[in-house]
């Protein structure tokens, strides 16, 4: 019995219903002589099956894996791109980076005059500073 | 052993009156207190019965065999009501006042007055909390049980059944 409240506790599982006398053996006996007779489904019966019915299953595996593959490829593509963007990896880059001369004219070529003389302003550094 | 015999052409009809004469009753009731008329309980019960007897050989027994019956009971109870609802053009929350109508009209009472007040007040829960209510308080059904029959988390039951409580409650306080 399930107690959560006086009021339920009070009137209990009565619930104040009715039937009519006999009614429940009546009804077992009135609905088995209803019952229609028992069409048991035939054991063994082969349904026939359209061709597109029967290469379903292969054609969806077949989509499966080759989704599979092409997402390995793609990472794999990814991966290659990545390890190969190594500077050393690249001959103009590797001859550059070999040479004695690189931190002689690499890294300045790529300052603009203008934006040196700028940088020195900033740090302070006027045209008094040099001895013309 | 009841399912292998349902199972077994020659013995299933003969295993189906058994079915009938086990879950009739508490069939009945379940059907009852959702349709409070003992008439409409009556056929409902019988196409609860009918469709289960159609369809026993899909009946693999996954299921417990009073878990499919009490689906099928509930389902044939709910598309009842609905088409009740649409034949009376009434909506859904006009259904308690037309479920008190048929309570208070209803011939097959024992004159207990303070469960018919009950059934007033379970009447004017809403159609879920109705069936959660009378499985557990009137069939003292397991939660785990109900969430196989409903298809409902148990958490959701209880906190459905709590508030059916005290619905129920508050309808005595608000009738006295």
């Amino acid at each position: 019995m399930v107690k959560d409240s006086d009021i339920l506790d009070k009137i209990g599982r009565r619930s104040g219903m009715t039937v009519p006398e006999n009614y429940f053996a009546d009804f077992a006996a009135r609905m088995e002589a209803k019952l229609p007779e028992h069409k048991a489904t035939p054991s063994g019966k082969v349904l026939h099956k359209s061709v597109w019915q029967r290469c379903r299953p292969y054609i969806y595996m077949a989509a499966m894996f080759s989704g599979i593959w092409l997402m390995m490829w793609i990472f794999n593509d990814i991966s290659d791109r990545n390890t190969n963007s190594d500077m050393s990896s690249n001959p103009v880059m590797a001859g550059v980076l070999g040479s004695d001369r690189f931190y002689d004219y690499y890294p300045m070529n790529d300052i603009d005059e203008y934006e040196l003389i700028e940088d020195m302003y900033d740090d302070g550094v006027t045209l008094a500073d040099f001895k013309l | 052993m009841l399912i292998s015999r349902l199972r077994d052409p020659a013995t299933v009809r003969e295993a189906f009156g058994e079915v009938i004469k086990l879950y009739g009753e508490p069939l009945y009731w379940q059907i009852r207190r959702m349709v409070e008329s003992h008439e409409d309980a009556d056929d409902l019960l019988q196409n609860t019965f009918m469709k289960a007897w159609s369809s026993i050989d899909n009946f693999r027994g996954d299921a417990k065999l009073s878990t499919w019956l009490y689906k099928i009971a509930i389902n044939e109870s709910i598309t009842f009501l609905a088409r009740e609802r649409k034949r009376m053009n009434l909506s859904i929350d006009d259904e308690d006042s037309r479920l008190i109508d048929l309570i208070e009209a209803d011939t097959y009472v024992d004159g207990d007055e303070l469960a018919l007040k009950l059934r007033k007040a379970i009447a004017s829960l809403p159609e879920k909390q109705r069936l959660v209510f009378n499985m557990r308080y009137y069939d003292d059904m397991k939660y785990e049980a109900m969430s196989e029959v409903l298809g409902t988390s148990v958490g959701a039951l209880k906190a459905s059944y709590h508030l059916a409580v005290k619905k129920i409650e508050q309808f005595f306080t608000n009738n006295d």
